[in-house]
Protein backbone atom coordinates (compact mmCIF):
# COMPACT_ATOMS: atom_id res chain seq x y z
CA UNK A 1 0.00 0.00 0.00
CA UNK A 2 1.03 3.56 -0.84
CA UNK A 3 -1.84 5.57 -0.23
CA UNK A 4 -0.32 8.88 1.17
CA UNK A 5 -3.34 10.24 3.73
CA UNK A 6 -1.39 13.62 3.10
CA UNK A 7 -1.77 13.80 -0.49
CA UNK A 8 -5.16 11.80 -0.56
CA UNK A 9 -7.13 15.26 -0.21
CA UNK A 10 -8.46 16.43 -3.78
CA UNK A 11 -6.54 19.81 -3.78
CA UNK A 12 -3.58 18.65 -2.35
CA UNK A 13 -3.89 16.32 -5.23
CA UNK A 14 -3.96 18.46 -7.70
CA UNK A 15 -1.18 20.95 -6.84
CA UNK A 16 1.16 18.07 -6.73
CA UNK A 17 -0.07 16.80 -10.54
CA UNK A 18 0.56 20.45 -11.31
CA UNK A 19 4.09 20.62 -9.63
CA UNK A 20 5.22 17.12 -11.07
CA UNK A 21 3.94 17.42 -14.28
CA UNK A 22 6.09 20.74 -14.90
CA UNK A 23 8.95 18.55 -13.84
CA UNK A 24 11.97 18.21 -11.44
CA UNK A 25 13.64 21.52 -11.82
CA UNK A 26 10.55 23.33 -11.70
CA UNK A 27 9.84 26.20 -9.70
CA UNK A 28 6.16 28.08 -9.35
CA UNK A 29 5.77 31.54 -7.66
CA UNK A 30 2.59 31.60 -5.83
CA UNK A 31 0.45 34.42 -7.35
CA UNK A 32 0.77 31.91 -10.40
CA UNK A 33 0.11 28.77 -8.83
CA UNK A 34 -3.63 30.35 -6.78
CA UNK A 35 -4.66 31.43 -10.39
CA UNK A 36 -3.59 28.39 -12.11
CA UNK A 37 -5.52 26.40 -9.58
CA UNK A 38 -8.04 28.68 -8.65
CA UNK A 39 -7.24 29.10 -4.98
CA UNK A 40 -7.46 31.43 -2.54
CA UNK A 41 -4.61 32.61 -1.42
CA UNK A 42 -5.55 31.17 2.49
CA UNK A 43 -6.57 27.70 1.13
CA UNK A 44 -3.36 27.58 -0.84
CA UNK A 45 -1.42 28.39 1.77
CA UNK A 46 -2.82 26.05 4.13
CA UNK A 47 -1.79 23.13 1.83
CA UNK A 48 1.45 24.59 0.76
CA UNK A 49 2.04 24.32 4.41
CA UNK A 50 1.21 20.87 5.53
CA UNK A 51 3.12 20.03 2.56
CA UNK A 52 6.60 21.92 3.21
CA UNK A 53 5.48 20.09 6.48
CA UNK A 54 5.92 16.58 5.30
CA UNK A 55 8.92 17.77 3.41
CA UNK A 56 6.84 17.17 -0.16
CA UNK A 57 7.40 20.57 -1.04
CA UNK A 58 10.45 23.52 -1.08
CA UNK A 59 9.31 26.95 -0.28
CA UNK A 60 11.68 29.86 -0.99
CA UNK A 61 10.70 33.48 -0.19
CA UNK A 62 12.94 36.09 -1.88
CA UNK A 63 12.87 39.54 -3.73
CA UNK A 64 12.15 40.03 -7.93
CA UNK A 65 13.22 44.31 -7.54
CA UNK A 66 11.14 45.38 -4.18
CA UNK A 67 8.39 43.10 -5.12
CA UNK A 68 8.45 40.12 -2.53
CA UNK A 69 7.83 36.51 -4.17
CA UNK A 70 6.96 33.04 -2.56
CA UNK A 71 8.87 30.06 -4.82
CA UNK A 72 7.32 26.64 -4.72
CA UNK A 73 8.62 23.44 -5.72
CA UNK A 74 8.23 19.95 -5.52
CA UNK A 75 11.29 17.91 -4.01
CA UNK A 76 12.25 14.30 -4.68
CA UNK A 77 10.81 12.97 -1.57
CA UNK A 78 6.95 14.63 -2.57
CA UNK A 79 7.53 13.21 -6.18
CA UNK A 80 7.69 9.80 -5.13
CA UNK A 81 4.98 9.87 -2.64
CA UNK A 82 2.87 11.65 -5.98
CA UNK A 83 3.62 9.02 -7.93
CA UNK A 84 3.41 5.70 -5.19
CA UNK A 85 0.00 7.18 -4.56
CA UNK A 86 -1.56 7.69 -8.38
CA UNK A 87 0.03 4.19 -8.93
CA UNK A 88 -2.36 3.09 -5.95
CA UNK A 89 -5.07 4.58 -7.24
CA UNK A 90 -4.79 3.16 -10.68
CA UNK A 91 -4.56 -0.17 -9.36
CA UNK A 92 -7.93 0.86 -7.32
CA UNK A 93 -9.67 1.68 -10.56
CA UNK A 94 -8.52 -1.55 -12.43
CA UNK A 95 -9.59 -3.39 -9.62
CA UNK A 96 -6.81 -4.61 -8.30
CA UNK A 97 -7.08 -3.13 -4.59
CA UNK A 98 -9.43 -3.01 -2.07
CA UNK B 1 -11.53 3.20 -0.55
CA UNK B 2 -14.18 2.58 -3.57
CA UNK B 3 -13.33 2.21 -6.84
CA UNK B 4 -15.19 5.12 -7.77
CA UNK B 5 -13.61 7.33 -5.41
CA UNK B 6 -10.10 6.43 -6.75
CA UNK B 7 -11.68 7.35 -10.35
CA UNK B 8 -12.18 10.45 -8.89
CA UNK B 9 -9.34 11.44 -7.11
CA UNK B 10 -7.26 10.06 -10.56
CA UNK B 11 -9.23 12.72 -12.29
CA UNK B 12 -7.78 15.72 -10.13
CA UNK B 13 -4.99 15.01 -10.28
CA UNK B 14 -5.49 14.48 -14.21
CA UNK B 15 -6.61 17.66 -14.37
CA UNK B 16 -3.52 19.16 -12.15
CA UNK B 17 -1.47 17.80 -15.35
CA UNK B 18 -4.13 19.45 -17.66
CA UNK B 19 -3.49 22.72 -15.81
CA UNK B 20 0.18 22.22 -15.76
CA UNK B 21 0.89 21.39 -19.66
CA UNK B 22 -1.73 25.07 -20.25
CA UNK B 23 0.80 26.73 -17.81
CA UNK B 24 3.06 28.34 -20.73
CA UNK B 25 -0.06 29.20 -22.79
CA UNK B 26 -0.36 32.92 -21.80
CA UNK B 27 3.27 33.37 -22.64
CA UNK B 28 2.77 31.63 -26.03
CA UNK B 29 0.10 33.75 -26.61
CA UNK B 30 1.96 37.04 -25.85
CA UNK B 31 4.64 35.43 -28.36
CA UNK B 32 1.99 34.19 -31.33
CA UNK B 33 0.56 38.29 -31.30
CA UNK B 34 4.17 39.93 -31.49
CA UNK B 35 5.64 37.54 -34.50
CA UNK B 36 2.01 38.07 -36.16
CA UNK B 37 2.33 41.90 -36.08
CA UNK B 38 5.91 41.27 -37.61
CA UNK B 39 4.67 39.42 -40.40
CA UNK B 40 1.46 41.61 -40.87
CA UNK B 41 3.72 44.39 -41.27
CA UNK B 42 6.37 42.82 -43.05
CA UNK B 43 4.76 41.40 -45.54
CA UNK B 44 2.01 43.66 -46.13
CA UNK B 45 4.25 46.75 -46.24
CA UNK B 46 7.90 45.87 -46.87
CA UNK B 47 8.26 42.47 -48.51
CA UNK B 48 11.38 43.56 -50.48
CA UNK B 49 13.08 45.58 -47.76
CA UNK B 50 15.92 43.80 -46.16
CA UNK B 51 16.58 46.32 -43.38
CA UNK B 52 12.73 46.77 -42.18
CA UNK B 53 12.78 42.95 -42.11
CA UNK B 54 15.68 43.22 -39.97
CA UNK B 55 14.36 46.13 -37.92
CA UNK B 56 11.10 44.28 -37.51
CA UNK B 57 12.86 40.62 -36.28
CA UNK B 58 15.22 42.86 -33.59
CA UNK B 59 12.23 44.14 -32.13
CA UNK B 60 10.48 41.16 -32.21
CA UNK B 61 12.99 39.47 -30.55
CA UNK B 62 13.48 42.44 -27.86
CA UNK B 63 10.20 41.84 -27.33
CA UNK B 64 9.78 38.30 -26.97
CA UNK B 65 12.63 37.66 -24.86
CA UNK B 66 11.23 40.68 -22.46
CA UNK B 67 7.60 38.47 -22.06
CA UNK B 68 10.30 35.39 -21.46
CA UNK B 69 12.15 37.54 -18.73
CA UNK B 70 8.57 38.33 -17.11
CA UNK B 71 7.43 35.12 -17.33
CA UNK B 72 10.76 33.85 -15.66
CA UNK B 73 9.87 35.65 -12.25
CA UNK B 74 6.62 33.63 -12.25
CA UNK B 75 7.68 29.84 -13.59
CA UNK B 76 10.61 28.78 -14.10
CA UNK B 77 10.67 24.93 -16.17
CA UNK B 78 13.25 22.96 -17.69
CA UNK B 79 11.58 23.38 -20.64
CA UNK B 80 11.31 26.74 -20.61
CA UNK B 81 15.22 26.93 -20.32
CA UNK B 82 15.45 24.66 -22.96
CA UNK B 83 13.33 27.15 -25.21
CA UNK B 84 15.21 30.00 -24.53
CA UNK B 85 18.71 28.17 -25.86
CA UNK B 86 16.38 27.03 -28.82
CA UNK B 87 14.88 30.27 -30.01
CA UNK B 88 18.24 31.74 -29.45
CA UNK B 89 19.70 29.24 -32.04
CA UNK B 90 17.22 30.49 -33.93
CA UNK B 91 17.86 34.26 -33.83
CA UNK B 92 21.37 33.21 -34.44
CA UNK B 93 20.03 31.52 -37.42
CA UNK B 94 17.99 34.22 -38.98
CA UNK B 95 20.85 36.77 -38.55
CA UNK B 96 22.84 34.63 -40.73
CA UNK B 97 20.27 34.40 -43.30
CA UNK B 98 20.00 38.44 -43.21
CA UNK B 99 23.35 39.07 -43.89
CA UNK B 100 23.58 36.64 -46.90
CA UNK B 101 21.50 38.78 -48.12
CA UNK B 102 21.06 39.29 -51.75
CA UNK B 103 23.13 35.88 -52.75
CA UNK B 104 20.18 33.91 -51.58
CA UNK B 105 17.63 36.46 -53.70
CA UNK B 106 13.64 35.16 -53.44
CA UNK B 107 14.70 32.02 -51.57
CA UNK B 108 15.67 34.20 -48.75
CA UNK B 109 12.24 34.44 -46.97
CA UNK B 110 11.09 30.43 -47.53
CA UNK B 111 14.64 29.88 -46.00
CA UNK B 112 13.45 32.19 -43.27
CA UNK B 113 10.31 30.30 -42.82
CA UNK B 114 11.29 27.16 -42.94
CA UNK B 115 13.48 27.55 -40.25
CA UNK B 116 10.60 28.99 -38.44
CA UNK B 117 8.81 25.85 -39.11
CA UNK B 118 11.38 24.15 -37.46
CA UNK B 119 11.90 25.89 -34.79
CA UNK B 120 8.06 25.69 -34.00
CA UNK B 121 8.30 21.96 -34.31
CA UNK B 122 11.37 21.91 -31.84
CA UNK B 123 9.53 24.00 -29.57
CA UNK B 124 6.34 21.39 -29.78
CA UNK B 125 8.82 18.39 -28.92
CA UNK B 126 10.29 20.15 -25.60
CA UNK B 127 6.24 21.10 -24.74
CA UNK B 128 5.37 18.05 -25.47
CA UNK B 129 2.63 20.00 -27.44
CA UNK B 130 1.64 17.59 -30.34
CA UNK B 131 -0.89 20.76 -31.63
CA UNK B 132 2.30 22.82 -31.79
CA UNK B 133 4.68 19.96 -33.75
CA UNK B 134 1.61 19.57 -36.26
CA UNK B 135 1.45 23.64 -36.55
CA UNK B 136 5.23 23.80 -37.44
CA UNK B 137 4.82 20.93 -40.15
CA UNK B 138 1.91 22.23 -41.47
CA UNK B 139 3.29 25.99 -42.15
CA UNK B 140 6.56 24.73 -43.43
CA UNK B 141 4.18 22.78 -45.99
CA UNK B 142 2.30 24.92 -46.72
CA UNK B 143 5.10 27.98 -47.36
CA UNK B 144 6.88 25.51 -49.50
CA UNK B 145 3.99 25.30 -51.99
CA UNK B 146 2.65 28.60 -51.92
CA UNK B 147 5.77 29.69 -52.84
CA UNK B 148 6.99 26.84 -55.46
CA UNK B 149 3.17 27.20 -57.03
CA UNK B 150 1.88 30.84 -56.13
CA UNK B 151 4.81 33.09 -55.48
CA UNK B 152 2.62 36.19 -56.03
CA UNK B 153 0.69 35.28 -53.42
CA UNK B 154 3.03 34.23 -51.04
CA UNK B 155 3.70 37.87 -49.34
CA UNK B 156 0.12 38.72 -49.25
CA UNK B 157 -1.13 35.12 -47.55
CA UNK B 158 1.89 35.73 -45.46
CA UNK B 159 0.98 38.83 -44.14
CA UNK B 160 -2.67 37.81 -43.67
CA UNK B 161 -1.59 35.10 -41.69
CA UNK B 162 0.39 37.21 -39.18
CA UNK B 163 -2.44 39.73 -38.96
CA UNK B 164 -4.87 36.41 -37.76
CA UNK B 165 -1.99 35.09 -35.27
CA UNK B 166 -1.79 38.96 -34.00
CA UNK B 167 -5.45 38.78 -33.68
CA UNK B 168 -5.60 35.77 -31.91
CA UNK B 169 -2.78 36.14 -29.81
CA UNK B 170 -3.89 39.16 -28.41
CA UNK B 171 -7.37 37.42 -27.69
CA UNK B 172 -5.60 34.84 -26.21
CA UNK B 173 -3.08 36.17 -24.66
CA UNK B 174 -4.81 39.57 -23.16
CA UNK B 175 -7.34 36.88 -21.32
CA UNK B 176 -4.86 35.55 -19.74
CA UNK B 177 -3.05 38.98 -18.25
CA UNK B 178 -2.44 39.16 -14.79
Amino acid sequence: MAFDELIHQPTRLKLMAYLARLGPDARVEFKKLQRDLDLTEGNLSRHLTKLEEAGYLWVEKGFVGRRPRTWVGLTGKGRDAFFAHVNELERLVKGEGT
Amino acid sequence: MSREGAKDLLHAAREGETLASRALDPFLFRLLAVWGAVYALGYGFFPESGRAWAALAVAGFALSFLFGAREAQYLRTGAGQKLALLWSAFGLDLVALLLAGERLAAGRPLAINLLVALAWMASGVVLERGGLLLAGALFALANALVFALFPALYAPLLSGAGLFALLFGLYRGVRGLR
